[in-house]
């Protein structure tokens, strides 16, 4: 047995000699890779996912972290000032919720509604409780923005505790 | 053996982090802001195409829909290329690789398993198939064109993926290789 770990061992000081001996003396600064829009990175990673899901259940999850996404965006942009464009993704937000989330969340089988909807449900109260809380921290223009978001979310809250009291009774 | 134990785990963790690429690097509140005024119009057909996706189960139509949004993602490309924005057409370039791979490409070959031979549908897959291919060929060219005169590493790269992409299109009705490739006989 120590004849193999004394083996192991020369074979990591060669690798590790032959590491160092590789390594350039004065590494030539590498071209920095410009940062490329996470938002869009982000979209487009939901809708390959979308374009793969095979059950309402994998598509509302996937429509929820989409949600999620757009939710996250529009708070970072309008603490930096983002502009009227906002608008637009206020109203992306709400139409995944109500024409995304709501439709998928009908056509789940009533056997699954809670395991799926409960945690869906309260991931939409606690965006509409943040999004009301990011009010005092932006500036004033931004406020029917984040207003039509907190909106949405509460909608989509109360549409799905519908969908599970309709199971329940 | 024992003792040198520990010396071969600390060495197998170090290597990993040696060799590890530094994290993608994240833009600044106000590179954010541009990004978001420049790709808003693109962000809104891909949620909106995400929306279409949710709703559709059908795989035919499901490939139409990524075929469209494809298109949306090969005008932007375009239009990078002509104001010679390399990082744009580098990173759009990624995505739409993405689209044609995993969206398109992936959604016909499951319709072709459905659609049965010479029917009127399969007219329909090979219609979503070449158009999809159609958007790609004349950016390869341009790329192709534009990669010659600077001659830059990413370009090429970017040039190779989308062929790759359109490659995967263009087989993705191919029942043959399908087979094959899954061991059936």
């Amino acid at each position: 047995l120590p004849k193999y770990g004394l083996a192991a061992a020369v074979l990591l000081a060669i690798l590790g000699w032959w590491g160092v001996a590789s390594w350039p003396e004065s590494p030539v600064p590498a071209q920095p890779r410009p940062a490329y829009d996470p938002l869009l990175a982000s979209v487009m990673q939901r809708d390959l996912q979308l374009a793969r899901a095979n059950s309402p259940r994998e598509r509302i999850e996937i429509l929820a972290d989409l949600a999620d996404d757009l939710r996250s965006a529009t708070r970072i942009l309008a603490q930096a000032s983002a502009g009227e464009k906002l608008t637009a993704l206020a109203q992306l937000y709400k139409q995944v919720i109500l024409d995304g989330i709501i439709q998928q969340a009908e056509a789940l089988p009533a056997a699954e509604r809670r395991q799926v909807l409960d945690p869906i449900a309260k991931r939409l109260s606690r965006a509409d409780r943040e999004v009301k809380r990011l009010v005092e921290r932006v500036p004033a223009e931004y406020t029917p923005v984040l207003d039509m978001i907190a909106a949405a979310a509460h909608e989509g809250n109360r549409r799905l505790h519908a969908l599970l009291r309709e199971e329940r009774s | 053996m024992k003792r040198w134990l520990p010396v071969v785990v600390l060495i197998a963790l170090l290597i990993p982090l040696a060799s590890a690429e530094s994290p993608a690097p994240q833009p600044t509140a106000a590179e954010r802001v541009q990004q978001f005024q420049r790709n808003c119009g693109l962000i809104q057909t891909l949620v909106q195409g995400g929306l279409r996706l949710a709703a559709e189960e059908d795989p035919l139509k499901r490939a139409e829909c990524c075929s469209g949004v494809a298109k949306r993602l090969a005008d932007e490309i375009h239009r990078a290329a002509e104001n010679q924005d390399r990082t744009r057409i580098v990173e759009l370039g990624e995505h739409l690789n993405a689209l044609l791979a995993s969206g398109v490409a992936a959604n016909l070959s499951t319709a072709r398993r459905q659609i049965p031979q010479g029917s009127t549908l399969e007219k329909n897959l090979l219609e979503i198939r070449d158009q999809t291919a159609s958007l790609v060929l004349p950016l390869e060219e341009i790329l192709h064109r534009d990669a010659g005169s600077g001659g830059e590493e990413e370009i090429q790269r970017t040039l190779k993926i989308l062929h790759n992409g359109r490659a995967e299109v263009e087989k993705a009705l191919d029942l043959k290789d399908k087979a094959q490739t899954q061991g059936k006989p």
